[in-house]
């Protein structure tokens, strides 16, 4: 009966925990659900089409090796493919995309297809093929559609029998993007023979598929199939560590264990502190009644248990609350997952344990807050708790000396002394809305971030409009037939070549990327952002790059090449290069040229458009036989801008709002305790003669002070959330810079003032409905 | 100092001018189907210098009529007139503002700030004042000096009145309005504060006699025209006396400046 008075009469304080608890649970399940889902999503899907363990590629190697490469030590299966790229030729669209085309896997194969629409192609009809998901409704195309492929520099038509998902592609990044563009980027499975003929592969694979024994090491594995594929041009194997799809999942679920771990321990921290100011002034008020209840004959336990049972009551609210909104944000997550990623059924967790854990820990917070309180009170001898409680010592501050030669007003000397007489209550006001704070310039610095590195990767370094593949290396003459094609205004030379880097143990297989040094459509930039020029001796590594070798500029680093009579050299770390995406390592053309032992040739050129003349060089370049793919920086930085939009608008949405349930839930229980407090002095100086505005101001300068001093404590440890997030974001796929401009701390700021000013408003009701005439009649 | 030769209630009344007075004040308090009158037309009136008391058993209204005159409540009708401002007429703020210029409240319960020292709970005021005088000097009125830098719970419960009692006339007020001021003063230090109020006190209470010889002038005595005040309205149809218990009412009215 009483647990329900106290909590009618203390609800809004009540609320205001339950909402910052609610958060906690809600970030939890949301947190661990979503791992959860998708990690149990990901193996069933791979469990069940069979995902391979092992890929490697070669320029083109026999059938007849696949038995070979199926004696190895723990494989189970091999599957020999051709996976090859094609310029796409869709109507309404100028740009060229590209289409990856692979082997439809067999029938027991592995990666095996999840067919969404329409039937697997025929094999005795070589133009049928299966195409992506995202790429079909980017494209509106289903069972019955035609359309054009460039396959081995002949115009063909294919028609689409089915639509499909992989999981090899789950997460399906074309060639040289950055973010998952369906509209450009599509797979189409075709029957083996179809490929074989179009590319005149009859009897060969130039990809393979293993599926290793429970228990096989990948690395040895890797290491034998390399030896065997070598001689038939193989660049390496991955694993599936290392396979596109499967690293940028893996990525995503880093990421959200990241928040699992970071943002619930914050709201139950800050419950915690709320559940202790709040029922510590509880037990304080009610004393009287504790001392009268004990001496009846009650036990501490029975007052302990009432006051547990008042906190849990608020929990329960809390959890159901965070149960509630978690299951719904989980679900707009699962919504968004399938955007990114391609999944059978992407369904967010129903599984109980999330919700358990979350409860248990919320539960755990909450009484923990409690306990320091109830245990002030509860053992008391009855005749303590019955008579008053000591008068409250007040100090002055260094003897008075403080106030004096500050000359401050009697009303800040009464702020002043009531925040320093409770210090543990007036810390952990600060310390919750410095979280607020913290919670936000933990999120926000993004933004600024990816703007930082759009512009030192699109802006400063490359600086092409497009890059043009070629299918396979040419001689440096095809560089004029591409200056000579509509619109382009400059065209620089590029060789890449597929190495393996090693310094010691350490070792990473990555595209050595040799320009030549005056050209400056693409620059290297230093560590101090300037540009550097690809030196003649030595290679250039990114930063992320020489990190994982573990090596500095003057080290030298082995140089294993996976193409061509696949030569090996060592060679001095000439610089560190600053780059974001992935690893690179960029050396000199000739020096390239001179090591690979090759005349001048090139794989590929940079571009620079007329912007006026770009559709005339998309049509030309879908004509080009020789043409392997193209990569558009302008497009591919929309994409990237698009989704990075519609992600951080979420984003932001779900951080302000749990930062404005922090600092609202602190600064409302702070303010109503501190009114409980002083209650009777504010109401005694009303009759004194203070206006409601002055006595306002005495409770609104203890919230102020507490706020104020919350800032740059907020913006302090917002940094260090930052850096703990850059740290766990890194990854070899990418790396973000951390750059937190002035503009977040404000906004960060102003979001946690706002919130703290609406609850603050809140309370004045409150302050200018003090009773004037209750105060002189009764004592404190 | 401002409580030297001032009016007492042997003056001639004629000459000197009416600070409060009031027409048919009623109050009503209503609590659900039960009304209760706490004031019933009450006239009232009282000149500059006046010291006066009001006297009746608990219940009877007296600090409901307090409340009224200082401004800290309404009536349901009736009129209260400050000099020549209509208190009834006025807002919240205007209540205020009287409060704060023309007011000195001395509580029951003192109302002290516990985390300001005497000092610091007489400059609280001074601050807000239009024409107050040191904190020091009204401290020193009330024989504090020595521990003006004493927090209130430093202080036994008669130093803690006179702090009051200071609080109320740092600022100089035209009236001083004391509730039940002896309700819990310890009689040894009772005479010290009344130092101070010039007379806060009541000798009819018996264990608070002996006091007005201290300043070395007759102090005034209860205003037989507020007891009359009193009486009549107990004629008026107040209700009878509740308990036993029996409370002052002390009113003090300084010289208007």
């Amino acid at each position: 009966m009483k647990l329900l008075r106290d909590l009618r009469r203390l609800w809004a304080q009540a609320l205001a925990i339950a909402l910052v608890m609610a958060a906690g649970v809600a970030t939890l399940v949301l947190g661990v659900g979503a791992v959860d889902s998708l990690e149990r999503t990901r193996d069933a899907y791979y469990e069940a089409n069979r995902f391979a363990d092992v890929f490697a590629t070669a320029t083109r190697a026999p059938r007849t090796l696949l038995p070979r490469i199926e004696s190895i030590d723990g494989v189970l299966e091999a599957e020999g493919r051709i996976r090859r790229i094609a310029l796409l030729d869709m109507p309404g669209m100028a740009e060229p995309g590209s289409l990856l085309l692979v082997s439809l896997p067999g029938a027991d194969g592995l990666n095996r297809l999840h067919l969404r629409e329409g039937r697997l192609p025929d094999p005795r009809h070589a133009d049928e093929a299966v195409v992506s998901q995202g790429f079909a409704a980017s494209h509106a195309l289903g069972p019955g559609s035609r359309m054009g492929v460039l396959m081995n520099g002949r115009m063909r038509e294919l028609r689409v029998t089915g639509v499909a998902i992989s999981p090899e592609f789950v997460y399906a990044l074309g060639p040289g993007d950055m973010m998952p563009d369906p509209r450009r980027f599509g797979i189409a499975w075709l029957p083996d023979e179809s490929l074989a003929a179009a590319y005149d592969f009859r009897g060969a694979f130039d990809d393979v598929a293993l599926n290793l024994a429970p228990g096989a090491s990948p690395a040895t594995v890797m290491e034998r199939l390399d030896a065997i594929l070598a001689p038939y041009g193989g660049t390496g194997a991955t694993g599936r560590k290392d396979q596109v799809s499967h690293a940028f999942l893996d990525a995503e679920l880093t990421q959200l264990r990241g928040m699992s771990r970071v943002l619930p321990p914050i709201f139950l921290l800050v419950a915690a502190f709320l559940v202790n100011m709040t029922l510590g002034r509880l037990v304080t008020l009610e004393r009287e009644q504790i001392g009268l209840l004990k001496a009846l004959g009650y036990g501490p336990w029975a007052i302990a248990r009432h006051y547990v049972g008042f906190v849990l009551a608020i929990a329960a609210v809390g959890i159901l609350l965070g149960w509630v909104a978690g299951a719904w944000m989980g679900v707009g997550l699962a919504r968004l997952y399938v955007r990114f990623f391609d999944f059978p059924n992407l369904v967010f967790s129903r599984n109980p344990e999330p919700y358990a854990i979350a409860a248990l820990v919320t539960v755990g917070a909450a009484v923990a807050g409690a306990i320091d309180a109830v245990r002030r009170v509860a053992w008391l001898p009855p005749a303590v708790a019955m008579s008053p409680p000591a008068p409250v010592r007040y100090r002055r501050l260094w003897g008075g000396a403080a106030e004096r030669l500050l000359r401050i007003r009697q009303s800040t000397v009464m702020i002043a002394r009531h925040l320093l007489r409770w210090p543990l209550r007036t810390a952990s006001g600060v310390l919750g809305m410095s979280l607020a704070v913290a919670v936000l310039v933990g999120s926000l610095w993004s933004t600024g971030s990816i703007e930082k590195m759009i512009d030192l990767t699109f802006d400063r370094a490359e600086r092409q409009d497009a890059m043009l593949t070629f299918a396979e290396p040419r001689p440096m003459a095809a560089l004029f037939d591409i200056r000579r094609m509509p619109g382009v205004l400059r065209a620089e030379p590029v060789r890449i070549a597929s190495v393996r880097l090693s310094h010691g143990p350490r070792e990473r297989q990555v595209a050595l990327i040799g320009s030549r040094s005056g050209d400056d459509l693409s620059r290297l930039l230093d560590i101090r952002e300037r540009p550097m020029a690809p030196p003649d001796a030595g290679v250039v590594l990114s930063e992320a790059l020489a990190d994982l070798l573990g090596v500095e500029p003057g080290d030298r680093v082995r140089v294993d090449v996976l193409e061509g009579d696949r030569r090996s050299f060592e060679m001095p770390v000439s610089g560190v290069s600053l780059g974001y995406l992935g690893l690179s390592a960029a050396i000199a053309l000739p020096t390239l040229n001179g090591l690979l032992g090759e005349g001048p040739r090139i794989t590929g050129t940079r571009v620079q458009l007329d912007p006026a003349r770009a559709d005339d060089f998309f049509a030309a370049v879908k004509a080009t036989p020789q043409a392997g793919f193209v990569m558009l920086l302008d497009r591919t930085l929309r994409r990237f801008r698009e989704t990075m939009a519609q992600n951080i608008t979420i984003q932001i949405t779900v951080y302000l709002t749990l930062a404005a349930i922090i600092a609202f839930g602190v600064v409302y229980n702070f303010a109503r305790i501190s009114l409980s407090e002083q209650g009777r002095e504010l109401a005694s100086l009303r009759v004194l003669g203070f206006t409601r505005g002055e006595v306002a101001a005495i409770l609104y300068g203890e919230i102020a002070a507490v706020v104020l001093v919350a800032q740059p404590l907020g913006w302090l440890i917002g940094t260090g959330f930052a850096m703990a997030v850059v740290r766990a974001f890194s990854s070899e796929l990418y790396r973000v810079p951390l750059v937190i401009n002035s503009g977040v701390y404000a906004v960060a700021s102003l979001v946690a003032l706002a919130a703290a000013l609406a609850s603050a408003l809140l309370v004045r009701g409150r302050i200018d409905r003090l009773d004037l005439i209750e105060v002189l009649k009764t004592r404190e | 100092m401002p409580f030297e030769g001032m009016a007492g209630p042997d003056r001639d009344m004629a000459e000197t001018p009416t600070i409060f007075r009031a027409r048919a004040l009623t109050k009503t308090y209503r609590s659900g189907e039960v009304e209760v009158q706490a004031l019933r037309r009450v006239d009232f009136e009282a000149r500059a210098g006046e010291f006066v008391v009001i006297l009746g058993p608990s219940g009877s209204g007296k600090s409901t009529f307090l409340n009224i005159v200082g401004g800290l409540d309404r009536p349901t009708s009736g009129e209260v007139w400050f000099m020549d401002q209509e208190l009834t007429r006025l807002n919240d703020a205007g209540l205020t503002r009287y409060r704060r210029d023309h007011v000195g409240f001395v509580f029951q319960f003192y109302n002290l700030v516990p985390s300001l020292t005497a000092r610091e709970n007489v400059r609280l005021v001074t601050e807000i004042a239009r024409r107050p005088m040191k904190a020091e000097e009204a401290l020193a009125m009330v024989g504090l000096s020595e521990r003006m830098d004493h927090f209130p719970a430093q202080l036994s419960g008669g130093e803690q009145q006179r702090v009051a009692i200071a609080r109320a006339i740092a600022k100089n007020p035209e009236v001083l309005l004391c509730d039940e001021p002896t309700g819990a003063l310890d009689s040894a230090t009772g005479g010290a504060g009344a130092g101070g109020v010039d007379g806060g006190q009541l000798d009819d209470g018996g264990d608070h006699a002996g006091h007005h010889a201290q300043r070395g002038h007759p102090g005034p005595r209860a205003s037989g025209r507020a007891l009359r005040q009193r009486r009549h309205r107990r004629r008026g149809g107040q209700r009878a006396p509740q308990g036993s218990g029996r409370g002052e009412l002390v009113m003090r009215l300084a010289p208007s400046r």
